[in-house]
């Protein structure tokens, strides 16, 4: 347990270092402890990974020293950036890291693990990379059907003398559940909404996802969902940041979740292009970092999904030779997206991307449809029953859909664009996979349910915000400055220009 | 600040502003030649807000809309019935305030009785069992997590397995590493580890008769054996699962490794071969 507890410490001071070196002109400290945890972790992965796949072993010393490298590197990097104080403290860090540490050490207390057949296909892979230090032919191969993020992370539990990291997924939904609360209370307060209102909004909204039968299942299964729900959750919400208050720096935690997500599912590159449309189109974002944005998600997915490629051959489990360019034309439209909207000319046509990847997912499911109807009717028939019965959601999901459903007519927020279009997308996407499968099943372990956790507390914050918006008096909403003063972040608001 | 709503929510966002119909900002570009009333309905339905509007409304209602095409009448007298009772009054309430101006600004109470509904159905779940007799599944959760949260357990018990522990899979396939495998097709976990091939059932069984090009369980069922070569980085192993009806592969033969017991299903002729 102790191994277990410090080795998530650990995680969480170097991403904690890692993101008040690159954001503490701009994201607030309760962020910065909160996220420390994920992108330790996807630090952690990341340095894993380059062991794996280069001549050095993958081992608990040389994985450490790479996420070291990785660090010092991106430190020194920014230490050349001259522009604004640090708005967050070392001090207010540190107190929050043993707050964090704290929880953390209650949460290692039990092990309330869930496992089921899938959970020990995972940790099979991650106990053979942990013992082996490399990728075998089998290890690879599996790896076509399963994301990399877990099996690298419970890997780590070789070096622990541990059978898995079981307190990764509870620290994963404690995490995502504090930063639901923290970034309502913090958009409430951007509205111009009272803080009382505020308050009662994360109350309810966290209460709504802790109360979620499947949030709570996953929060204790070892599987790659919970990891994606919140991974995808730190892209949407830093993202829904980065648009309402400003400061680039949100979008870098922004791509540290993206990449995390991407990492955690084969089929993740589909949705995670389907998310960074906004920012790709974007004419708020600086062309520079649409571009690097864009180009670290293309560039690293075909890199991994080249690895696999290797390692398939002929073969492949869920992905195949022919899938991984279908996987990856999306990221790489993003790139030629935002390459296009440097010329004037085009740049009123890239603005559509979202909205157009879109209506091509509908128009693809429709022709599955056509093509394939009992299959599809049977695969759309059971994601909207699991959704609203069989799949153990309560009544979640079906109030928030028809809260979703109102939300056109309503007031605008500011980034709506990275919810209103995606959240139907993903949606849709589940149904669309459905055509490459078996039919899914009425069931709560179905895998098109299992999936529609990823986005769950994304459309949390985006309904709890959007209908927070209804009681803002826009005479007594801030500005970004104002709202960044308050958050004792002085740099955020200055020069931040379009293309 | 512009006054304009923007998409990329760029812009300040006025107070004027009801709806991201209403005013979408502006940007439709050109429409051509039409007359100003025409151009202003078309300028407003083509625009990426709008646009995206139809999939979201399109997703939402069609998913809930499915939902009561399943409610059988048996169930109508069950949490169904609640469900959409109270996903009804949600809406009419949604509606009351969208239509009534003075009370558009307060949508946002729609949002908390709709979270409070759904927050008081979710936890009245967890606490209520679900049928007489039966546990809560709060209860339920976390006696059942109690007794399952170790590796050996659920290894010894989540599946039927042998006791065998990650350790003895290593030494294991560190002993038989080489070795020519035979392995009985169910209950193989063991196998499964040492040589990194899933396989539990005839369905596994299926999905790689089809990699290897047979056309499903029966074409698999009628090989002898289905072989398969496992190349290490630098070795390279053969397993072979062998059907039920092939002589000895019913034989339950047990291992013992480093005073570990370990169980193997596989034909005592194998075993006997390995042990040598």
């Amino acid at each position: 347990m102790i191994n277990q507890w410090l080795f998530a410490g650990a995680l969480q001071l170097g991403g904690m270092t890692l993101l008040y070196a690159i954001g503490r002109r701009t994201i607030d400290c309760t962020t910065i402890v909160l996220a420390g945890y994920p992108v330790g972790l996807l630090l952690w992965v990341l340095a894993s990974l380059i062991a794996l796949l280069t001549p050095l072993t993958m081992t608990a010393v040389s994985a450490t020293a790479i996420a070291l490298v990785i660090t010092v590197l991106a430190i020194t990097l920014d230490s050349l950036r001259r522009d604004g104080a640090p708005g967050t403290t070392g001090r207010s860090l540190l107190v929050g890291a043993i707050l964090f540490n704290g929880v953390s050490f209650l949460i290692h207390q039990v092990n309330l693990t869930l496992i089921s057949n899938d959970s020990f296909y995972l940790l099979i892979i991650a106990r053979e990379l942990g013992h082996y230090g490399y990728f075998t032919d089998i290890s690879g191969l599996q790896l076509s059907g399963w994301g990399v993020f877990a099996p690298v992370a419970h890997s780590a539990s070789v070096f622990l003398n541990e059978g898995y990291l079981y307190g990764m997924p509870p620290l994963l939904a404690m995490v995502t559940l504090a930063l639901l609360f923290h970034w309502i209370r913090r958009s409430f307060k951007s509205l111009g909404v009272g803080q009382i209102a505020g308050i009662v909004a994360a109350v309810l909204a966290a209460l709504l996802l802790l109360s979620t039968p499947m949030y709570q299942r996953h929060a204790s299964y070892i599987h790659t969902n919970l990891g994606s729900a919140a991974f995808l959750f730190i892209y949407a919400g830093a993202a829904y940041m980065r648009f309402s208050t400003g400061g680039r720096e949100w979008l870098v935690l922004a791509m540290f979740g993206l990449i995390g997500f991407s990492l955690h599912r084969v089929e993740a590159p589909l949705v995670a292009a389907i998310f960074l449309a906004p920012v790709a189109e974007s004419r708020d974002i600086k062309f520079v970092d649409r571009l690097v944005a864009t180009l670290a998600l293309a560039g690293l997915m075909t890199g991994w999904f080249s690895v696999i490629a290797n390692f398939i051959g002929d073969k492949g489990w869920i992905v195949t030779r022919e899938q991984i360019p279908v996987m990856l034309a999306p990221s790489w439209l993003l790139v030629a997206v935002v390459l296009a909207s440097a010329f004037r000319p085009l740049q009123s046509t890239t603005r559509w991307t979202t909205v157009l990847m879109t209506w091509a997912l509908l128009l693809v499911v429709l022709w599955f449809f056509i093509d394939k109807t009992d299959h599809m009717k049977k695969c759309f028939d059971t994601t909207a029953w699991n959704l609203v019965w069989t799949g153990h959601w309560t009544m979640t999901y079906t109030v928030l859909l028809f809260l979703l459903a109102w939300t056109p007519f309503m007031r605008p927020i500011r980034g709506e664009a990275l919810f209103r279009a995606t959240i139907p997308a993903f949606l849709l996407l589940i149904v669309a996979l459905g055509a490459f499968r078996k039919p899914y099943r009425l069931d709560d372990s179905d895998s098109g349910n299992r999936m529609a956790l990823h986005i769950l507390p994304a459309i949390i914050l985006y309904v709890a915000v959007k209908f927070g918006r209804q009681f803002a008096d826009t005479r007594n909403s801030r500005t970004e400055s104002e709202i960044a003063l308050d958050s004792g972040n002085v740099g955020i608001a200055a020069g931040e220009s379009s293309t | 600040m512009p006054d304009a709503p923007n998409w990329n929510g760029t812009s300040d966002i006025s107070s004027d502003c009801e709806s991201s119909f209403a005013d979408p900002g502006g940007n439709a570009g050109s429409i051509g030649t039409m007359s100003g009333e025409k151009r202003s309905i078309i300028r407003r339905c083509l625009t990426p807000e709008a646009l995206a509007a139809v999939p979201l409304i399109v997703v939402a209602v069609a998913v809930l809309g499915a939902a009561p095409y399943f409610s059988k009448p048996t169930s109508i007298t069950n949490m169904v019935h609640t469900y959409f009772v109270a996903a009804l009054a949600t809406s009419v309430l949604a509606a009351v305030m969208l239509v009534m101006r003075p009370l558009r600004r307060w949508c946002g109470v729609l949002a908390i009785v709709g979270a409070a509904s759904a927050l008081s159905l979710n936890f009245y779940c967890a606490i209520t069992p679900h049928k007489p007799g039966a546990t809560t599944a709060f209860k339920g959760r976390w006696e059942y997590r109690r007794k399952s949260n170790s590796l050996d357990y659920l290894l010894r018990h989540g599946n039927g397995l042998s006791k065998i522990t990650y350790r003895n899979h290593i030494a294991l396939r560190e002993f038989l590493k080489d070795k020519r495998i035979i392995a009985y097709e169910q209950e193989a976990l063991p196998f499964r580890y040492l040589i990194g091939v899933t396989f539990v059932s005839a369905y596994d069984v299926e999905e790689y008769a089809h990699v290897l090009g047979a056309s499903g369980y029966d074409r698999a069922m009628e090989l002898e054996h289905i072989e398969f070569r496992i190349d290490a980085r630098r070795k390279s192993r053969k397993l072979i699962i062998v059907p039920e009806w092939v002589e000895g592969a019913e034989t339950l033969y047990v291992l013992t490794l480093k005073n570990q017991p370990v169980h193997v299903l596989a034909p005592r002729k194998l075993i006997e071969e390995l042990a040598e």
